[in-house]
């Protein structure tokens, strides 16, 4: 009679794509909840923070944008499909949708039908970027004159602030 | 896709579920919401075929699932409290839904039983209520069926299972379009899994959106005046905003209102305040505003 006692270490993986998908045994998570392409170092590249009132797929967008404008993204550069990224966070597979449609509608994303989005050649991630830091800066800014601050008074710090990042820069 | 048309339910006196309508796209992870007695459950149990209509009718593919064991073979509901044969083990109850359900996989059902770590053969009434819950999902999930109806069910999950619910939900909605229905009391959880909500209370509907326009299109403000507002401005700003909530304390307002973030702003603007900010809503915080509008509130259940 053969022993159909199960081996209760045995391990199930499955491959979605092109990358390996988190390996669980008893329930317990090998990684982490949000990395995402272990298999490049361990470096977390898109990290969804629950708890800000803003949309996923508004961060979805962001956090490609910001991978796209320093390099951690390469034009060309295959993203994961919308299976596999829903998957891997545990976010709704529509949300994932809707941000590479948005990605691709601002003709940051390529899609190939068949294959899956790629990071366009050129995109204008870079000004994307740019522009929205400096309409944060504009809202800190205002906020800073809502709470009393005199126009000299903030164009004092930024003077004194941005003169003292040149030194340490010359410094080095 | 699921089409729920005039719908109503009694028993006996009393009206479940009034006249409602709405529809449930492929695809869709959807949200049910609402009080506690609202006719959450009833819904779902009206949308599996436990329950035939008094009034309207429910479509899902465009037939009624009542006695319909075409359309049942697609539709998996998972109650709140799991119901096993007397005796039953996993394999028992994965025997009768392998007979029961023609999408079900028995590579799936090996697979899920692995990764939430249960005993196939343990008597599932010796398993602790999570755990039931658990079997109970496993065997809804290797059925792969096209439309999945769950009652509550990430309640009784810990943190770490309703995560890995989560995503292989999220998996087989990619993979198969299938269609989930999630009733639950967990708005946070709902938040960020699901694409559509409908706010149910009392047996009607008091909304059904797509979760991302409603959060862009209702949200909260703070602001201080000096003066503070006259009845007039006030009235003013009523109608302006279409304002769901408004109260005032000296000279700081306080409201929520279903305008866009641009609009509340500017509106707010014009009245020269000293201080103004606006915050979108979290879920929570547009189903008690929304509760409060039609009279369900903490005020009235504590007085």
């Amino acid at each position: 009679m053969l022993d159909k006692r199960r081996d209760s270490s045995k391990k199930f993986t499955k491959t979605l794509d092109y990358r390996p998908v988190p390996v669980y045994d008893k329930g317990v998570l090998f990684r982490s909840i949000h990395p995402l392409w272990r298999d490049r170092g361990d470096r977390v590249f898109l990290t969804l923070n629950y708890k800000s009132r803003k949309p996923l797929c508004d961060q979805l967008c962001d956090g490609v944008i910001r991978l796209a404008a320093c390099g951690g993204l390469e034009p060309g550069e295959q993203l994961p499909s919308v299976r596999s990224l829903a998957q891997e966070l545990g976010i709704n597979p529509n949300t994932v949708q809707k941000a590479y449609r948005i990605l691709e509608s601002q003709g940051v994303l390529e899609t190939v039908p068949g294959k899956g989005s790629f990071l366009a050649s050129e995109n204008n991630a870079q000004e994307q970027l740019r522009a929205r830091t400096k309409k944060t800066l504009g809202v800190a800014l205002q906020e800073a004159l809502d709470r009393g601050l005199t126009v000299e008074e903030v164009a004092d710090f930024c003077a004194e602030y941005l003169q003292k990042k040149k030194k340490e820069e010359d410094a080095l | 896709m699921i089409e729920i048309l005039d719908y109503t339910k009694r028993f006996d006196n009393v009206v479940a579920l009034n006249q409602i309508s709405f529809q449930i796209q492929e695809g869709c992870i959807f949200g049910l919401v609402g009080s506690n007695g609202a006719g959450k459950s009833t819904l779902l149990r009206s949308l599996c075929g436990v329950y035939a209509a008094d009034g309207g009718e429910i479509r899902i593919d465009g037939e009624t699932p009542y006695e319909n064991p075409r359309v049942k073979d697609q539709v998996v509901f998972v109650p709140d409290f799991p119901y096993y044969l007397p005796q039953a083990n996993l394999r028992t109850m994965a025997d009768l839904y392998r007979r029961v359900y023609s999408g079900w996989s028995k590579d799936e059902f090996q697979r899920l039983c692995s990764l939430f770590g249960l005993n196939q053969k343990m008597k599932l009434h010796n398993m602790s209520k999570g755990m039931q819950r658990q079997a109970a999902l496993i065997c809804a999930l290797a059925a792969q069926p096209k439309y999945l109806l769950l009652d509550e069910v990430f309640d009784g999950l810990d943190p770490v299972m309703r995560q890995l619910l989560k995503r292989i939900v999220s998996d087989q909605v990619a993979e198969r379009n299938m269609t989930v229905v999630i009733a639950s009391h967990n708005l946070r959880e709902l938040e960020d899994f699901c694409d559509h909500v409908v706010l149910i209370h009392q047996g009607g509907v008091i909304f059904e959106q797509e979760l991302d326009s409603l959060k862009l299109g209702i949200h909260k403000a703070q602001a201080v005046f000096h003066p503070p507002l006259e009845q007039q401005q006030l009235q003013w700003l009523r109608e302006q905003l279409n304002i769901v909530k408004l109260d005032t304390s000296g000279s700081m307002i306080s409201l929520v209102a279903r305008k866009d973030e641009e609009t509340v702003e500017q509106v707010l603007s014009e009245l020269h305040p000293v201080f103004s900010e606006t915050l979108p809503l979290s879920l929570e915080e547009v189903f008690i505003s929304e509760m409060e509008a039609v009279g369900y509130d903490l005020d009235k259940i504590l007085s």
